[in-house]
Order: C-alpha cells, then sequence, then structure tokens
C-alpha cells in the first residue's frame, strides 16, 4: 500500500514538473501570451466596447489561425479574455482587479476616459501594460505620472490630437470664431471641450458661454441645450458626446433649424451616426481617425495606411461587415504587441512595452507612428465634413501641423 | 454669460419641457398605477419601454408595417409581456413579501437589457417618423409634426386610461383594489385578474412610449433603465399609486429640469428630479398627490 502512494505521488510530482516546463499551451515550441480587454460591453458604451473586442477577436484569430508568429525562434499564439467595465470607475475597477486576477500579460482599453483613469493605478501596481482607448488628456499626463503606470499608452488620439485641427480648421477655414459648447459631463467630455477652447482663444475665437456639461449617461433631450446655443450670439456649436448622444444633438439641431456651423469629436464618423442622420448632417464637422481608402478625399494621401485596408478587408471578408475606428481599437492593439515582440525578440512585458516607447514606428489601423515617452501616440487626424450624406476627408492628417502650428509632439507630453 | 430672457424662447423652453414630460408620462402612469394595485415598484417596466422601440423599428424596417399600426404592435407586446411577466414572476414572489418582488424587478430588467443587447446588439436605432422632417413655427417657436403627434397621442391614452378607470369595470376593480383592497376581495373582485391587468395596462403604456419616442431619440438596448429610474422618482414625487400625481408629477419635473438647464446649467438638471423625489419625501411622504395608507 506505501509503495502504492509512493508511485502516485512520484507520479504526480513528475507530471507537475512536465507541466511546469511546458508552454503555457498549444504544444512546444508554442508560447501563448492572454490579452485581457477591459471595455464597456454593457452600458452606455457597449457598442463601442464589444466593437473593440471584436477588432481584437478577429485579429486574434487569423493570427492564430495563420499559425502564430515568430519571437525570437519561438512560435507566439494570442489569446483574448475580457472583462466588462461598464464606462464606469467603479465597473473599470472591479474589470481591471478581475483581469489582475486572471494574471494577463497585457491589457487593452478602457474605451471610456473616467473607467481607464480607475484601471491605471491597478494595472500599473500589478506591472501590467495597459494599451488605451480613451482621450481623457490625463491619462498620458498627471493620472499617469501619479500612477507611476510607465507601462501603459495610449494607441489613439488624446483630446489634444482631436480638437486642434478641429479648432483651427473652424477658425481658418470656415471663419466661426464665437462657439457655444456642450458636451457629456464626463473626463472624456471636459478634455475634449478644453483642448477646443485652448486652440480656439490661441487663433482669436471664443466661447460665448461657459461650455453646458449634461449628465452621462441618462440625457436623451437636448432641445434645451440647443435653444440656449441658439439664442446665444454663437456662429458655431461644438458637441462632444457617444453616437447616441451625437445622433440626438444632430436631429434637434436641425429640427429646432439653428442656423449655426456644427462640430463634433470622431464619433460622427461612426456609420451608426451616419445611417442615423443621413444627409441632416451635411455641412458638419469632425476630426476624422480612421481612414479605410473608402471615404472621398479634398487632398491627396501622402502616406498610405496599410493596416487600416488590410482590417477593413479582413473584415469584410470573414465578417461581411465595414470595420469601424472602434474595431481599430482592439485590432491595434493586438498588432502593436505583434510587431512590438518581433522587434525585441520577446513577449516578457516590460521589454516590449520599452519597445512601444522607443520612438520606433508601428504600422497600425489608425497610420504608422510611434508613442511618446508620456505614452501618448505620436498621431494626428485630419478634418473631416459630410456632403450629400456621405464623410468626406476635407485635410489630411498634418493639417494642425502646418502654419499657423496648433499641434507639435512637445504638445501631447505634460512638460 | 449670456442669457435668453426673451419670450420666444421662454416658450420654446415651455414647449421642449412638455415633451420631455409625455416621454415621463407613459411609463410613470404605468408604474404608479402597478404599485397602486399591487405594491410592486415594477422597473421592468423600463425594459417594455426599450421593447416598444425596437418593436416599432423591426415591424416598420423588417416587417413592412406602417407606424401608427407598429406602436399598436408595440403596444401589444408591452401588454402581454408584462402581463406574462406579471403572473409568473412577481404575484408568485408577491406572497413573500415586498422586497423580493423589488430585487425580481430589477433582476427582469437586466436580463432583459442584456438579451436585448445579445438579440439586437448594441447600435442605436432610430425609427423614420412618418411626418418626415415637418415642423410648426410661430414666431421661431419650433414644434416638429412628430412632436405634436407623440404630445396629442399622450393626451388621448392619459384620457382613454382616465375614463377606463372611472367608467368600466375592470377600472373600477383597479381602483378598488388599490383604495381598499380588503373590501375588494370581500366584494369578489379576483385579485389575480385585476393585478395582471393593472401590469397589461402599465406594460402597453411602456412599450407605447417607447415607440412614440423611437423615431426623436436614437435607442440601444439600455435606454429603458435611464427612463425608468426618472419616471420612478416622479411617482414619488407625484404620489405613490396616484395617477393624476404621475401626470401632474411628470410635468413639474420636466419643466423643472428644461428651466434649470436654461437658466443655471444643465449638469444641474438631473438634480432637479431626484432632488424633487427627497424633498417631497420629507415634505410629504405621500407626494403630491397621494394619500397616506389609512
Amino acid at each position: 500500500m506505501r509503495w502504492r502512494s509512493l508511485a502516485w505521488v512520484v507520479c504526480g510530482v513528475a507530471v507537475a514538473v512536465a507541466g511546469l516546463r511546458l508552454p503555457a499551451a498549444g504544444g512546444p515550441g508554442v508560447e501563448t501570451v492572454t490579452v485581457g480587454f477591459a471595455l464597456p460591453l454593457t452600458g452606455a458604451a457597449a457598442r463601442e466596447g464589444q466593437e473593440s473586442l471584436e477588432g481584437a477577436q478577429l485579429a486574434v484569430r487569423l493570427l492564430n489561425e495563420a499559425g502564430g508568429f515568430r519571437v525570437g525562434g519561438r512560435t507566439v499564439r494570442f489569446e483574448v479574455v475580457s472583462e466588462d467595465d461598464r464606462c464606469t470607475p467603479a465597473g473599470g475597477t472591479e474589470a481591471a482587479n478581475r483581469l489582475v486576477a486572471r494574471r494577463v500579460a497585457f491589457v487593452g482599453g478602457s474605451f471610456c476616459s473616467s473607467a481607464a483613469l480607475a484601471q491605471q493605478p491597478i494595472f500599473a501596481q500589478a506591472r501590467i501594460p495597459q494599451v488605451i482607448y480613451a482621450y481623457a488628456t490625463d491619462l498620458t499626463g498627471v493620472a499617469r505620472q501619479r500612477a507611476g503606470a510607465d507601462l501603459s499608452v495610449r494607441i489613439g488620439p488624446q483630446a489634444a490630437v482631436e480638437m486642434a485641427p478641429l479648432a483651427k480648421y473652424a477658425v481658418t477655414v470656415n471663419n466661426h470664431r464665437r462657439f457655444f459648447a456642450m458636451a457629456q459631463n464626463t473626463d472624456f467630455g471636459r478634455s475634449m471641450v478644453g483642448e477646443f477652447r485652448r486652440v480656439l482663444e490661441r487663433l482669436g475665437g471664443r466661447f460665448v458661454a461657459e461650455p453646458e456639461f449634461y449628465t452621462f449617461p441618462g440625457t436623451t433631450d437636448f432641445r434645451t441645450i440647443l435653444t440656449k446655443a441658439r439664442g446665444s450670439g454663437a456662429d458655431a456649436l461644438l458637441a462632444i458626446g457617444l453616437v447616441g448622444e451625437m445622433i440626438g444633438v444632430s436631429l434637434q439641431f436641425r429640427e429646432l433649424g439653428l442656423g449655426l456651423g456644427f462640430y463634433g469629436s470622431d464619433l460622427l464618423e461612426d456609420p451608426a451616426y451616419q445611417d442615423a442622420v443621413g444627409e441632416r448632417a451635411n455641412g458638419f464637422f469632425y476630426p476624422w481617425v480612421y481612414d479605410d481608402g473608402v471615404d472621398p478625399r479634398r487632398f491627396t494621401r501622402t502616406e498610405p495606411e496599410r493596416m487600416a485596408r488590410e482590417m477593413s478587408l479582413a473584415f469584410l471578408n470573414n465578417l461581411k461587415k465595414r470595420a469601424t475606428r472602434n474595431h481599430a481599437w482592439g485590432w491595434g492593439t493586438i498588432h502593436l504587441l505583434k510587431q512590438a515582440m518581433e522587434r525585441e525578440g520577446t513577449t516578457d512585458p516590460e521589454r516590449v512595452m520599452r519597445r512601444v516607447l522607443s520612438g520606433e514606428r508601428f504600422d497600425l489601423p489608425l497610420g504608422r507612428y510611434g508613442f511618446l515617452p508620456c505614452g501618448q501616440a505620436d498621431m494626428r487626424v485630419g478634418v473631416g465634413s459630410y456632403v450629400d450624406g456621405r464623410r468626406t476627408l476635407m485635410v489630411d492628417r498634418d493639417f494642425a501641423g502646418r502654419p499657423p502650428v496648433v499641434l507639435t509632439s512637445a504638445d501631447l507630453c505634460p512638460r | 454669460m449670456r442669457r435668453a430672457v426673451d419670450v420666444v424662447t421662454i416658450l420654446q423652453f415651455g414647449v421642449n419641457g412638455l415633451f420631455v414630460a409625455t416621454g415621463y408620462a407613459l411609463v410613470a402612469l404605468g408604474l404608479t398605477l402597478i404599485f397602486g394595485v399591487l405594491h410592486v415598484a415594477d422597473f421592468a417596466q423600463g425594459a417594455l419601454y426599450m421593447l416598444g422601440a425596437y418593436v416599432s423599428f423591426y415591424a416598420t424596417q423588417a416587417g413592412g408595417v406602417g407606424y401608427f399600426a407598429a406602436v399598436a404592435l408595440a403596444m401589444a407586446t408591452g401588454a402581454v409581456l408584462a402581463a406574462l411577466n406579471g403572473g409568473v414572476v412577481y404575484l408568485p414572489l408577491q406572497r413573500h413579501g415586498g422586497s423580493l418582488t423589488f430585487v425580481a424587478a430589477l433582476g427582469v430588467l437586466l436580463i432583459l437589457q442584456n438579451a436585448a443587447l445579445w438579440w439586437f446588439g448594441g447600435d442605436f436605432r432610430l425609427v423614420p417618423s412618418p411626418f418626415g422632417d415637418g415642423k410648426f413655427s410661430a414666431g421661431g417657436v419650433v414644434l416638429t409634426h412628430h412632436q405634436a403627434f407623440v404630445l396629442g397621442a399622450t393626451g388621448c391614452l392619459v384620457l382613454l386610461l382616465w375614463a377606463g378607470l372611472r367608467y368600466t369595470k375592470p377600472g373600477k376593480a383597479l381602483r378598488a383594489m388599490a383604495q381598499q383592497p380588503e373590501a375588494a376581495r370581500l366584494v369578489g373582485i379576483d385579485i389575480q385578474r385585476v393585478g395582471l391587468l393593472a401590469f397589461a395596462v402599465a406594460g402597453g403604456l411602456a412599450g407605447g412610449a417607447g415607440a412614440l419616442m423611437a423615431p426623436v431619440r436614437a435607442f440601444d438596448p439600455h435606454i429603458g433603465a435611464v427612463v425608468i429610474l426618472k419616471s420612478f422618482a416622479i411617482v414619488i414625487f407625484g404620489g405613490m399609486g396616484s395617477v393624476p400625481g404621475a401626470i401632474v408629477g411628470a410635468a413639474v419635473v420636466a419643466l423643472a429640469e428644461t428651466f434649470t438647464a436654461a437658466y443655471l446649467a444643465a449638469e444641474f438638471a438631473d438634480l432637479v428630479a431626484f432632488g424633487l423625489m427627497i424633498v417631497a419625501l420629507f415634505a410629504r411622504p405621500q407626494g403630491l398627490l397621494g394619500r397616506l395608507p389609512t
């Protein structure tokens, strides 16, 4: 009996040792890297969160179906896990703690600024690199420094990247100088309005009243704010919100017959917005972030966005749908990590992120760019508008950097 | 900051406020009816509002049904689902205490909301209005044809409800249940049947409200949670169980919200609904037009 027990113990130890020596999954020489996504999968920004996750899942599926990719002589595959942050700080904290407990190697998200700000210190303490999609300035500024989140990066624009070219376009091209601003009362809304105001005032424009910040989520009727805008003496409106809000604002803007210029965030380029508002959005301006080459443009493209076209084709071929900016967050996260791993020759999270932050440029769905030491993507956006119910790209990504220069890389990190 | 003080602007604020009130009133009426008769805080009515919007969307876009028929279909769907929910979930649980129905109502709301997210997706939808972009404009005060239709339809539904409660036998049974439940039982009123009727009427109103608002407010599966919270605050402010209280409460809260946003700041507008609710609880616990239990 004693011999039999001993045999079981020996077998158990042998299996455990073998398990420790084997790669995590996928057979000999194959390493699986788990990327966790903290995204709003339910709640007010569920659609955006689900599309971001869908982008990551398709990118991983295609990479894994192709047999993975080579890193330092080994084959690497990705695995995606996700947690719902409900686009709230409390939900963000819960999602972050769950992903830490699941021992993910990297994190993508959140899409929502308030949730991302809540998550940042948690991932920083766990030394898990975070690839952020939200726009609040502090995520690559004061909040990042305070959290010690040196492994976090923002893969897309921050508020200044979006609002600087838009404000410049309003003043220098459309001659709109007096603005009435409305935004959701969140870190996102306040950051966007603040950055727009900074450039507007620098170029001689002004807000005719203090911005109106409405409750988010929950506001669906904007007629009262728009009625105020109508009587404010402004010559244009700046409206910042998520897609559902922007549909409401746009339709009610038309209902009330406001004769003002209209400027919004890049949510105006969302296909759902285009479907709902259609020709009623004619003459509305927004910062364009994602360019898959389909929209008509009023300039000659200087730099083809290879990854955007690749992603676009992948979505059409595999999911029979047009890819969006939201898909680009998840897809971009996976391809950023892949490229950094290949170049660095390791999957070690700290070394991979040092490579990301080295200033080297990466091919991503929002363009080819590198990252600044504060974690901000050193990327630019152009300005688009609706013409005959179609998104039309008016000026290219270099617009903010042309004289008068309203945005430089130095503006994107805290001084 | 420049203040809008001209009469046209004030009138426009008033029109905006009344329109907001219609959205609240129908859901609040259903809530207060159910609470008055059965003492159930049916948060799932929010989900029926959302489903009403989706029914009108799919009926008009995929089913080729006209908008007005789609509103009727949304009301019927809301009525059936509410009665089903009442019969299967609330009435059996009610025997074990009110707190159970409260938790169950929240559960049903979340289940329906997430089921809708899974089934319909998170995309925002908008139902094309049969009135197009037409609008009335008088001296700068704008009211779209669809808004006018919603105001009229809400008025008709409120009148129908009032007449039904006052002059029909089932309506009288509902009122009897709300006012003197024990006496109602003693005179042979079927509590189960009257309860199901209350759920059906409330569900019909919620579904109808969702369909009426679907062409003017983009919606997704979470729209109901937003609507129900405010409607619940209105019911408490107006008086739990009071039908006139729900209507007056909706008008007061909506107008107060609107004028707060107009003359103070939009960020304080939502505080008004809940602020009024708290004030009502302190100053008049039975609500504006409610009655204290005897």
